[in-house]
């Protein structure tokens, strides 16, 4: 049985006293898996993803990700946990407009450990991006710019790939072109979660989470 | 990578750049132009106050004697002590000394009328007392001497008269080159060569009075005043403290206004250029949440907006302080009539001002979207 890259149990987000995002959700996700998590619109998805990506802390639960508790961790620690071992990929890809590709993937270097030009490069050939290196985000394509962003979530191997619905901005060519592209990680091993509203990417996944309410569904788990 | 960074989005900013940069440039320019003329219209200011006349009176040492006592409070010394003329060239060498003019009164008879009549070296006498106003010129030759608008009617003499002085058994003779009006005592007096009257009163190579013109700054004159008296041990050294003190409170007001302007010209550029900067970290907040999602630590993050601001404060301070200097010359040449000279604290002190107000301005507004979570930040929100 692969290793537990991800354990969160009775997982809770309120926001106030009132609006509770997610309600105590347990979630266990193996090296390698690819998990989808699927649901209507505010039911904690991305709630969810924010979670597990350290980029939001839980107002109750526990959740361990890479075999630490990130619940017990501040600010600072959450940062470097991120930077250390989380790939995060955006429905809005959020590239820094006036950098290029190869820039663009070089600072998500700098803020890890030391960019490298020739290692970037590299990167964005895997993604078919070999041809486009030099050019800004306003001269890409939506599916060329979300590959920029996969080369970045990928450049310091993290151990856990999120992606917030990658292909909700994207054309059906696009988006075909960018599935293959999470088919190829998760067969070379690559532990994803992605949130998404799309059947076909859920259909995709090893398994699919449901959310409605802030609650996963009955057991928590579906066979995708 | 973090100067590819900040060049990059340097670069594609364009017009808020550079609103940015032409706030830091007019706001350091006016404190530029502000700052020199401070540092140097007390010099121009000072200067101009010393063509009111002298600040500085020099007598000998020796108590005055007999009938003459009387005239010193009138800032006459007379015959009865006197100051080595040869000694006068020391007073070249001290700083803050605009001009000095020795005088060697004597009370002689012209015409049968006794009369105050001083000897003069009229070159110098132009440096320390320009507003004199002479009907006529300024003597030329070496017996030719100026009469006092009173003593002319009295005497009536005019320019052109030719004149027979007499202290005692000696006579000498001169030509009147103008009549002089300044509004006091020496409307009464008659002023001739120096050599002539210490010929005519048999007292060459001394004079009985030096009147000297001091650049007033502040607690200069106490300063100058102090070596005059070292240099000149048989001297006594009488500051004229009624205009030593209105030059101080002047220049002290002068450069008050000017430091006043330039503080509120400050605060104007600190106010445009943070707006600036408030307006631009807003604009990339999802920017900064970007950062922060990847792994950037705060300090990450916010050093390269700092680092930003403080290219605006340089190149704004740079060019500013160019345009500064600019402008205080052309002001200095309107103003004083003579270019100002800047002041060596005047680029760095505009510089780390320019520095200071941009990188304090960026932090602020960076401080406030760093406190943000990035998962707002990148929800727009």
């Amino acid at each position: 049985m692969a290793e537990l890259v991800v354990k969160a149990e009775g997982l809770g987000k309120t926001y106030g006293s009132t609006v509770c995002a997610l309600d105590s959700v347990d979630l266990v996700v193996r090296r390698g898996e690819w998990v989808a998590v699927m649901g209507p619109s505010g039911s904690g998805k991305t709630t969810l993803l924010n979670l597990v990506g350290c980029l939001d802390t839980p107002t109750s639960g526990r959740l361990l990700v890479s075999g630490m508790d990130v619940t017990s961790m501040g600010q600072v620690g959450l940062t470097r946990f991120r930077r250390d071992h989380v790939g995060l990929i955006f429905q809005q890809f959020h590239l820094i407009p006036y950098l290029t590709a190869v820039e663009n993937i070089m600072l998500a270097q700098y803020f890890h450990s030391m960019a490298d030009e020739v290692e970037a490069l590299r990167a964005l050939q895997r993604v078919g991006l070999g041809e486009r290196t030099r050019h800004l985000p306003s001269q890409l394509s939506g599916g060329e710019q979300q590959r920029v962003c996969i080369a970045r979530a990928l450049i310091n191997q993290p151990a856990l790939l999120l992606a917030d619905e990658p292909t909700g901005n994207l054309d059906e060519a696009n988006e075909e072109l960018v599935l293959s592209l999470f088919k190829e990680l998760h067969t070379e091993g690559h532990t994803i979660i992605v949130v998404t509203h799309d059947p076909d990417v859920g259909r995709m996944a090893d398994r699919v989470v449901r959310l409605s309410h802030g609650r996963a569904n009955t057991a928590g788990w579906i066979r995708g | 990578m973090f100067l590819r960074v900040v060049w990059a989005s340097l670069r594609r900013q364009g017009f808020r750049l550079g609103a940015a940069v032409a706030a830091m440039v007019l706001g350091s320019s006016l404190f530029a132009a502000l700052l020199n003329l401070s540092f140097d219209a007390g010099g121009k200011a000072g200067r101009e106050l010393r063509a009111y006349g002298a600040n500085v009176l020099l007598f000998p040492r020796e108590e005055l004697r007999g009938p003459s006592a009387g005239l010193e409070a009138l800032g006459v010394a007379v015959e009865d002590a006197g100051i080595p003329e040869s000694s006068l060239g020391s007073l070249d060498g001290v700083d803050g000394i605009v001009g000095f003019a020795p005088y060697l009164y004597s009370v002689v008879e012209v015409a049968g009328q006794a009369v105050v009549a001083a000897g003069i070296d009229f070159d110098r006498l132009k440096g320390v007392s320009p507003w004199w106003k002479i009907d006529g010129r300024w003597p030329e030759e070496r017996a030719e001497g100026l009469v006092g608008v009173s003593a002319a009617q009295s005497l009536g003499l005019a320019s052109g008269s030719h004149v027979w002085l007499r202290y005692g058994e000696s006579t000498s003779e001169a030509d009147v080159a103008g009549i002089v009006e300044t509004g006091g005592p020496e409307d009464g007096q008659l002023f001739f060569p120096l050599p002539l009257i210490q010929r005519l009163t048999g007292r060459q190579g001394q004079v009985g009075l030096v009147q000297v013109s001091v650049l007033s700054r502040t607690g200069s004159l106490q300063a100058v005043a102090g070596e005059i008296a070292r240099r000149l041990p048989g001297v006594r050294v009488r500051m004229l403290d009624q205009f030593a003190q209105a030059d101080e409170i002047i220049l002290g007001k002068i450069r008050l206004l000017l430091g006043l302007v330039a503080g509120l010209v400050l605060i104007v550029a600190a106010l445009t250029v943070g707006s600036t900067m408030f307006a631009e970290v807003l604009y990339r907040k999802d920017e900064i949440g970007l950062m922060k999602a990847l792994g950037a630590t705060r300090k990450r993050v916010a050093a390269f907006f700092l680092v930003e601001g403080m290219s605006i404060g340089i190149l704004g301070g740079v060019v500013g302080y160019g345009a500064g200097l600019g402008a205080a010359a052309l002001i200095g040449q309107h103003v004083f009539g003579a270019a100002l000279v800047p002041s060596s604290l005047g680029f760095p002190a505009t510089a780390a001002l320019a520095l200071g107000v941009a990188a304090a301005t960026s932090l602020l507004p960076v401080r406030r979207v760093l406190a943000m979570e990035p998962s707002v930040t990148l929800r727009g929100e």
